[in-house]
């Protein structure tokens, strides 16, 4: 590991400034999605309904179709990968000191808006159903669950067309999220929709690289290699991390975070996924395994 | 309070009265009147008298230069399944018909490990709240993190809407580690 180490450090080195300057390079064509960060905070108040004009919607048709292996595509990507399925199933296995070891299976239906999640780990045992704009969370160690209504998302171009990362005059940074259609949550930000992730490895483009393309569960990833930011590597324990993103939809297929020794302290590894292959579950046959629970009440 | 007393001269329940008007191109062609935005800054634990907060749980106070105004509070994720934290404006947002409610959240702690912190905002006239979304606090960057902008459709008969509050529910997932509660910014339209 300390030998990626030092290749992720010199490769950076060597392509740092001409990573830089591509970026500034493709400012245009690539900075409608970029992560760009400018000195104003604002972000720039466009309802929901009002129309892109014909030379933006041109340039994203036009970056939505650069399949290029570039930083800032593969960032883009990560940052807005439920525009490129619609319909996957899967789990994963996540290890930190966090989470513990837990297991996730998902599935996702985005346009018949339907999802399904569990997780289980020590002492955690919880699904959730995402159906008829409603949620419902069920514990099945506390045998209680737990009902939202589910609101609806207002369409907003400049999280597709506009800077995902702003500073404030003060210096702290602004993230802008897109929904997350899957309503899996913890699914989603590990590997379906995963901007936490990017916002959080990949924000400083001086610090990874894309160091190859590689089969992985029968999908093309493409590899990614780095170093995290201080603060942010300090919290996770992380200093070096090895990226797996599948290169057709930016769904982060594998992650490995390394400390300062070289030791795995924190990772998530897709055991299976099926992309826009429909549902292995119906959803509407719903166990009757939770007749007995008690609707968890908010506490007063 | 434990505050400083700078904090007390920044503000920390902000509203604003946005003079820029968000204005939809069917608005304009429906001729519709624009839309004001309002934003609410509030702060944990804020002493302005025109918000407030309210909790079940989120009993440990922190103190630290990191969090908004140097102060944040925490509840253990792990069996937190009943516990919130509520930012509050008093009045809240009014308005005959939908409600556009875009909230942003800032965390900035190392103990804040909640892997899909929840976070909701009220809907008049009904007893579920409406969610913005979750936020995985462990990888979340420091900072203000922005949720997609929800709308809250108008459940009443006559069209009146209000939305005053958003509230953060852990999500019980973690092992350890706690779900962070500190400053938030809401803006309704």
């Amino acid at each position: 590991m300390k030998k990626m180490k030092e290749k992720i450090m010199i490769g950076v080195a060597v392509v740092g400034v001409a990573a830089s300057a591509s970026i500034s390079v493709l400012a245009w064509g690539l900075s409608s999605t970029g992560n760009q960060v400018s000195a104003a905070a604002a972000w720039p108040k466009v309802s929901s309904n009002m129309a892109v004009d014909g030379e933006k919607a041109q340039q994203e048709e036009t970056i939505v179709n650069d399949q290029s292996l570039t930083k800032q595509n593969i960032f883009n990507k990560m940052l807005n990968s439920v525009d490129y399925y619609q319909s996957v199933y899967g789990s994963f296995e996540v290890s930190n000191a966090a989470f513990g070891d837990q297991t996730v299976s998902y599935q996702a239906g985005l346009e018949d808006k339907v999802s399904y999640q569990k997780i289980e780990g020590t002492g955690i045992d919880q699904e959730q159903y995402y159906q008829n704009n409603e949620q419902i969370k069920y514990d099945n160690k506390a045998r209680t669950y737990r009902v939202s209504a589910v609101a609806e998302f207002v369409e907003e171009p400049q999280l597709r067309s506009g800077a995902r990362i702003t500073e404030n005059e003060d210096g702290t940074k602004n993230y802008f999220y897109r929904g997350d259609v899957t309503h899996t949550g913890f699914a989603s930000s590990m590997s379906l929709l995963p901007q936490e992730m990017a916002f959080g490895f990949l924000e400083d483009f001086s610090l990874w690289e894309i160091t190859g393309t590689e089969t992985y569960l029968g999908r093309e990833a493409v590899r990614i290699e780095g170093l995290t930011e201080e603060a942010y590597g300090d919290k996770l324990s992380v200093e070096s991390f090895v990226f797996l993103v599948d290169r057709a939809t930016g769904i982060l297929l594998r992650y490995d975070g390394y400390d300062q020794d070289g030791a795995l302290t924190d990772s998530m590894h897709t055991t299976q996924i099926a992309i826009d292959q429909g549902l292995s579950i119906n959803l509407n046959a719903r166990s009757n395994k939770y007749a007995g629970y008690t609707e968890l009440v908010r506490g007063q | 309070m434990k505050k400083q007393i700078i904090s007390i001269l920044l503000a920390m329940c902000v509203v604003s009265s946005s003079s820029a008007f968000a204005l939809s191109s069917n608005q304009t062609q429906n001729g519709i009147e624009p839309r004001a935005t309002t934003t609410f800054l509030i702060d944990n634990d804020t002493i302005d008298s025109s918000c407030s907060n309210s909790r079940y749980g989120f009993n440990e106070y922190l103190s630290d230069t990191g969090h908004y105004n140097n102060d944040a509070r925490r509840q253990l994720t792990k069996g937190g399944g009943s516990y919130w934290y509520r930012w509050e404006s008093n009045g809240g947002f009014w308005k005959n018909g939908t409600i556009y409610a875009k909230v942003g959240v800032y965390v900035n702690n190392k103990y804040f490990l909640d892997s899909a912190a929840e976070y909701y905002v009220e809907r008049t006239y009904s007893t579920i709240m409406a969610p913005v979304g979750t936020l995985n606090q462990n990888y979340a960057k420091a900072g203000w993190n922005y949720f997609n902008e929800i709308s809250l459709n108008s459940l009443s008969a006559d069209g009146a809407n209000k939305s005053s509050f958003v509230e953060v529910w852990p999500s019980g997932n973690n092992q350890t580690g706690y779900t962070g509660a500190d400053a938030i910014q809401v803006t309704y339209r």
